[in-house]
């Protein structure tokens, strides 16, 4: 019976993170509602049980379940959850192709003739889907995001009316980084010196420095790298 | 007990067996004084802290060369009066079926195959097994093994893990995931230490690197180990520095929170393999693996021929034999889980046709595999990979030995096996069925033969008796079943 609960509670997580960034991308606020006084929209506002709130990385809570990968399926509702609708999508000459779904039964989702058991393992095939899929999904948004209007882009939002996609200022900057935080992990990080949120400007930043043609995209695109490949994208 | 006796007379005449005496009694110790310390503390030991313990006794038995193995599985339930465990026609006709239980159906089978048995230097086979003859000095044969279930995925799962499942549910980890926690200890680079094609597998108790990477098609495998799809990466040099640094970063806030902190093992674990996994998958796409999976590949045309894979049609137990030998000879692997063939529960009148031509195809497929490990070296330099590999091919039960009215076979007990390779005394026939309805016979597991004293063969005595000639050893809570030591070279 513990086991069934814990299995109800976790399926709720996931559907409620489903769905506020859902409603993130259905009832998008104007720009000038969108900040709040902790700067982050409250649609995004939700609490991982999984995670302690006071460190950059995931830990158990003394009193809850233990950490668990997601699902083939469950990656499969994610991703275009997370992007804004965007898979991953190839075409090798015979009509496009979800490659998730091309590869799910090597990524261990059953098939229920020989394969009915899924085991949750992070495994090399998973991490390396993984790793490729952020490449072309990430490349994918950056584009599509940056073509958007504001209170319709998913990746980076405007901080105050009127800023443009490639604005770089910190504000603008740890307000996304925040938004980004909770939209992949339901992680809410309120502070700015939280050492999460500046292991990621500090890639932001690095990344901007070093690119010859297009900063703030190639600094956006590392940031959904580096969340997409993060274990605890995988894990919840 | 017998196995304990004979490894303790072989211990008293080996000039090393104070070393290894000392090593056993401090692993057995070091065991025994966690388990009760952390039994007292009322926390159990970890599935990493079992398989480590396990590991220092396999060091024991390490021997130069790798030790490999193979759980080779035909789903569906294998015909044995086809394949392993035949019957002459001449002692028992059709027409005495109701009275002897037993109808071998061999005029039914299309016209290329045998009416009646053949006869080998060691055993006989039956129409469907016979590309097996050639093999027949490496291969002991069980016969009469005791499946005790009529369900698929019980005989399967019992196979799998060489425990009784609970209801449906599979118990304990995969033989295939134990060994290759076990042979850890030989060294190697494999980067997929366990490979499973098309078969569930489980860990639960074992280290997190014996953990089967589950592929479900040689084209998948080949995405795995080379940089994509053929797709252009957007991956900018300046970008992969940055994450790299990232990631580094990370992975070291992960252990420093370890150490600092009380954190849950099994989520400990998980992460730590989704952080290791990260890196390894990187590094895997470096190396030119991939080359010996493109079956399609001009470079790959000898295999093509050995194995008769068709140009595009890998997803046969051809291209599953050849992967199979593939992650075997490159060294990718040292434990791998297949499914040779599909389709063979056939209770209707396909059976005919398709059981005799899936099973054969099987069987074929095994000897191609065997020959191609025989002519190929151990990567690790311990002569041909036949001789250091021990291989264990299975179905999760076999079929009535009466056509049904359909002219079909449905589900039966009594099971047959091979064991093969590295530790198995091959031309043997171990064990026996009745001459009566084909019922499992008790036999004397010292000599093989059957003894009304003796004891039933269980799917956990035929992988303990794997294990066993691997030279490894797995402890009686594990596994509960008996080493067959008739079996064993």
């Amino acid at each position: 019976m513990t086991i069934f609960y814990h299995k109800m509670i976790c399926r709720l997580i996931i559907l409620g993170l489903l769905l506020c960034c859902a409603c993130d991308d259905q009832n998008s606020p104007s720009p000038s509602s969108l900040a709040t006084d902790q700067g982050i929209e409250q649609s995004d506002m939700f609490v991982h049980s999984a995670l302690d709130m006071s460190t950059n990385i995931a830990v158990e809570p003394t009193s809850a379940r233990q950490l668990r990968r997601v699902s083939v399926e469950q990656l499969l509702r994610m991703l275009p959850q997370v992007t804004g609708g965007i898979r991953w999508i190839e075409d090798f000459g015979q009509g496009p192709v979800d490659i998730l779904e091309l590869l799910a039964p090597s990524l261990g989702a059953p098939d229920y003739r020989g394969v009915t058991h899924e085991l949750l393992e992070p495994n090399l095939l998973m991490s390396k889907f993984l790793s490729d899929g952020a490449q072309r999904v990430c490349h994918t948004w950056v584009q599509q995001d940056r073509s958007a209007l504001g209170a319709e882009r998913t990746l980076v939002k405007p901080y105050q009316e009127g800023l443009a996609w490639d604005d770089r200022s910190t504000a603008q900057v740890r307000y996304n980084l925040k938004r980004l935080l909770l939209r992949f992990f339901a992680f809410t990080v309120t502070q700015d010196d939280h050492p999460r949120l500046q292991a990621l400007e500090e890639l932001f930043n690095t990344v901007v420095a070093t690119s010859p043609t297009d900063p703030s995209g190639d600094a956006w695109f590392a940031v959904c790298l580096a969340l997409m490949t993060d274990p605890e994208f995988t894990l919840y | 007990m017998k196995e304990k006796t004979m490894r303790k007379d072989q211990q008293s005449k080996d000039p090393k067996s104070m070393h290894h005496l000392s090593r056993r009694s401090f692993y057995k110790g070091l065991g025994l004084g966690l388990g009760g310390v952390l039994g007292w503390g009322g926390v159990s030991l970890s599935g990493d802290s079992l398989a480590t313990i396990e590991q220092g006794l396999a060091q024991e038995s390490q021997s130069n060369g790798g030790r490999y193995f193979m759980h080779l599985c035909l789903e569906g339930g294998w015909d044995l009066l086809l394949g392993l465990d035949p019957r002459n026609p001449l002692d028992y006709p059709d027409q005495d079926a109701s009275a002897t239980g037993i109808e071998t159906g061999y005029t039914r089978l299309p016209i290329q195959f045998s009416r009646e048995p053949i006869r080998g230097d060691h055993f006989e086979l039956g129409p469907c097994a016979e590309p097996l003859h050639a093999w027949s000095e490496q291969i002991a044969l069980v016969r009469g093994l005791d499946m005790a279930t009529l369900t698929h995925e019980v005989g399967r799962r019992h196979l799998n893990t060489a425990v009784a499942p609970s209801g449906l549910s599979a118990r304990g980890s995969s033989v295939s995931t134990r060994i290759a926690a076990l042979t850890e200890v030989d060294g190697g680079q494999q980067v997929i230490p366990h490979l499973a094609h098309l078969v569930e597998s489980y860990n639960q108790d074992q280290m997190s690197s014996a953990t089967a990477l589950q592929v479900s098609s040689v084209d998948h495998l080949q995405y795995l180990l080379q940089e994509t799809l053929g797709i252009p990466s957007y991956m900018p040099v300046h970008i992969r520095g940055a994450l790299n640094r990232y990631w580094e970063k990370q992975q070291n806030e992960y252990e420093r929170h370890w150490q600092s902190q009380q954190v849950n093992t099994e989520s400990k674990r998980l992460l730590d393999r989704a952080l290791k996994t990260r890196v390894q998958a990187r590094r895997l796409v470096t190396r030119s693996l991939h080359e010996s999976f493109q079956f399609n590949a001009d470079h790959q045309a000898s295999l093509r021929a050995h194995y008769g894979i068709a140009p595009n049609q890998l997803d046969t137990p051809f291209g599953r034999a050849a992967l199979a030998a593939q992650a075997l000879k490159t060294g990718l692997s040292r434990s791998v889980h297949l499914n040779l063939v599909n389709n063979l529960d056939t209770h209707d009148q396909q059976w005919a046709q398709d059981h005799s031509t899936s099973l054969y195809n099987g069987f074929l497929a095994l000897s191609k595999l065997l020959e191609d490990l025989a002519n190929s070296p151990d990567p690790l330099g311990g002569g041909s990979l036949l001789d250091q590999t021990t291989i264990v091919v299975s179905s999760e039960f076999s079929r009535t030995p009466r056509l049904n009215v359909r002219g079909g076979r449905d589900h039966h007990l009594c099971n047959a096996a091979l064991l093969i390779g590295r530790g198995i005394q091959g031309g043997q026939v171990l064990g026996a069925s009745t001459n009566e309805f084909m019922s499992p016979l008790r036999i004397n597991y010292a000599t093989g033969q059957v003894d009304p004293n003796g004891r039933s063969i269980r799917p956990e005595d035929l992988m303990r008796t794997a294990i066993h000639a691997m030279g490894l050893t797995v402890s009686d809570t594990a596994i509960r079943g008996e080493v067959i030591s008739s079996a064993l070279a």
